[in-house]
């Protein structure tokens, strides 16, 4: 199919309105504090059922695009990242705002997301190719490599917190193996007699349940906290002037290389993304004090990054199967659900399909450049929604949604039964996105497990042949070791101080 | 405190769901270990993560505050508690009936937990109103549209 069928299929009427719907959902769940990108894809899951696999992937992109750039809008107004992937553009978006500038903020913000979702598109256009082509030669002893070094990659980036990450995954990985054993299919596992329970949890259930309420309990209780919002000047569209980005196009060049780079990484994600290129451009700048203080660069740095993290996030996920991060998990769900296998076959095979996701991409960040730069006075205002509407109507739609999967109320209970098991762990300080990850990656990790040993007879053997699979392994081995390694001065410091005291 | 309570929950299901692995039946043609080997290696990690854990709380003396007690009582008691009365209702009740009885809990006793008062009596009556037709537009969304069969509970012998 040549190019211009595709944009034919795609500018439809239909699709560009879920685009659009995607993008003003998007912008919500990242604005409001508390909800989040995963959280807002998830619950738009249910409503793709009865859609074919294109409208469904646009809204979901259009959510996913626009959900990243939205964190901005209550980062820079209120100090609050809207999402996780904000945190750095409070920093000197809130300043900004102090000053009287947050029209400007919000509108360098909204630029920096565009310019940085954009380039990463078309990184996701060059690079993902390449990466199937590459992966067609990978076996099971490679892609249990790579998910494994997803695995650790998490292990990592808990601050300290190693043994708890290692505690939320496997739980992951456990809960993922409740139900039929995959390849042979001979055991019910863990289902203890429950019919329900023979096909497993369902990922809507434990991604709604585990990560949209604890976000909503903590917001139960503290009812009386009231956000003030800036004023705005009446204007519709707003972009930044010549003079707020003047000398920040390296900074523009280098956040969206680290991006994509963080993107690409499976585990990372868009708040590291931001953080580290923020704390480059403060480090690459001429005048590093001005960071802190309201300098446009220092929100360039942040936002640029975390969109380009979006295109990088879906490389690994559509060549091979593997999410970069919690939203391509949820991603990655959606799109098995509608019938779409990743992987690098999907590229080769269904170059078509591959194109309009492209495009897709091209057009929801688009999109979420329009819309948000046209209403960035009205979107200050969703962070005023009056908490006592918004909470029970989220629930209620978490639970038909639930609910919609099967048909069953099982699904239902699922969610009540992850929500509380997701507050206690988060309040715990147990990160809940290796839990996701792991409950994600877990069916492929088994298959892939008991195929290579079916192809090697055994792990020893797997690994002492030379291969990339062995190379990833090692390095995930490794990783998980520094991982350990890396607390030890911490844990010491810790202990001297106890000491003392 | 707490959390060493959730690691012992955790030791237990981990050490029934270990043992739970011994009745799975394996494929004759089956070379890769069966359907136990997997989750057997994954339940003794977990065990032996858990117990690195206890071994960090009991050294460093990491007794936190009650997350639970934060849960079950105040306004995020009463928010869980009727989500879970929600929930149960479902059924019994039909998707109507509940989601009206529980915006309109739910919403009104938020309004009061945070202002201390419920409001003019046009207010509740609007909030009412817009509570009953939210509901049945996300019922015909959700049957019509997306063909759920969403429970009908005490409705379920009108016709719609």
């Amino acid at each position: 199919m040549d190019l211009l069928t595709i944009f034919q299929q795609i500018l439809t009427p239909d699709i560009l309105f879920l685009i659009l719907i995607g993008t003003f959902m998007g912008m919500i769940f990242g604005a409001i504090p508390g909800l989040n990108t995963p959280i807002a894809i998830a619950l738009v899951l249910p409503f793709t059922y009865a859609l074919e696999p294109l409208p469904s992937i646009a809204l979901i992109m259009a959510v996913y695009m626009a959900g990243i750039s939205g964190g901005l809008i209550s980062a820079i107004l209120l100090r609050i990242p809207g999402t996780v992937s904000s945190i750095a553009t409070t920093l000197d978006g809130y300043p900004m705002a102090q000053k009287g500038k947050a029209a400007e903020a919000l509108a360098i913000g909204t630029y920096a997301s565009f310019i940085g979702g954009i380039v990463s598109a078309v990184a996701l256009m060059l690079f993902t190719p390449m990466l199937s082509r590459f992966a067609l030669a990978f076996g099971p002893w490679e892609y249990l490599g790579i998910t494994f070094l997803a695995l650790s990659l998490v292990c990592t980036l808990m601050n300290g917190e190693i043994v708890k990450g290692i505690v939320s995954i496997l739980l992951g990985l456990l809960i993922a193996s409740i139900g039929t054993s995959p390849i042979d299919g001979v055991a019910m596992r863990f289902t203890f007699g429950t019919t329900a329970l023979q096909n497993g949890f369902q990922m809507i259930a434990l991604i709604v349940g585990a990560y949209a309420f604890p976000e909503l309990f903590s917001i139960a209780g503290c009812l009386k906290e009231k956000m003030v919002a800036t004023q705005f000047k009446k204007k519709w569209f707003y972009m930044p002037s010549k003079a707020d980005l003047q000398g920040t196009l390296k900074t523009f060049i280098r956040s969206c290389v680290i991006g994509i780079v963080v993107g690409i990484l499976p585990g990372m994600g868009p708040s590291v993304a931001g953080m580290v290129s923020y704390g480059r451009a403060k480090k690459e700048s001429d005048n590093p004090e001005k960071f802190g203080t309201g300098c446009a660069e220092g929100v360039v740095a942040s936002e640029c990054s975390n969109n380009a993290v979006t295109g990088g996030a879906i490389i690994p996920m559509l060549a091979l199967s593997v999410p970069g991060d919690a939203s391509t998990a949820v991603i990655l769900g959606a799109l098995t659900i509608q019938g779409i296998q990743c992987g690098p076959l999907l590229v080769l095979n269904q170059p078509d399909l591959f194109k309009s996701v492209i495009i897709i991409v091209f057009l929801a960040n688009i999109f979420m450049f329009l819309i948000q730069s046209s209403t960035i006075r009205f979107s200050a205002r969703i962070i005023q929604v009056p908490k006592q509407f918004l909470l029970p109507i989220i629930v209620v739609f978490c639970c038909i949604g639930a609910f919609s999967i099967n048909n069953r109320m099982f699904d239902v209970f699922s969610v009540c039964l992850f929500a509380i098991l997701g507050y206690v762990l988060e309040n715990h300080q147990y990160p809940l996105m290796p839990m996701v990850l792991g409950f994600v990656l877990g069916p492929m990790f088994e298959q892939y497990c008991r195929r290579t040993i079916s192809y090697y007879g055994t792990f020893v053997n797997a690994i002492t042949t030379p291969s990339i699979g062995s190379v990833l392994v090692i390095m995930g081995i490794a990783l998980t070791v520094w991982g350990f390694v890396r607390e030890i001065p911490a844990v010491k410091e810790r202990f001297q101080k106890e000491k003392t005291v | 405190m707490e959390e060493l309570l959730l690691l012992v929950v955790l030791t237990g299901m981990d050490l029934l769901y270990y043992f739970e692995t011994f009745s799975y039946k394996k494929a004759l043609f089956d070379k890769t270990g069966g359907p136990a080997i997997y989750p057997r290696v994954i339940l003794v990690l977990l065990l032996i993560s858990i117990a690195i854990r206890v071994i960090q709380i009991l050294k460093r003396h990491e007794y936190e505050p009650s997350v639970l007690k934060g849960l079950v009582t105040g306004s995020r008691g009463v928010f869980l508690w009727a989500y879970i009365a929600y929930v149960l209702l479902m059924e019994p009740l039909g998707m109507i009936i509940d989601t009206v009885c529980y915006l309109i809990f739910i919403c009104h006793y938020m309004i009061y937990a945070r202002d201390g008062k419920l409001g003019s009596k046009t207010s509740i009556l609007k909030h009412n109103v817009s509570f009953v037709l939210l509901t049945l537009g996300i019922y015909l969304f959700f049957t019509l549209v997306m063909n759920v069969a969403v429970p009908k509970g005490l409705l379920s012998s009108l016709e719609f």
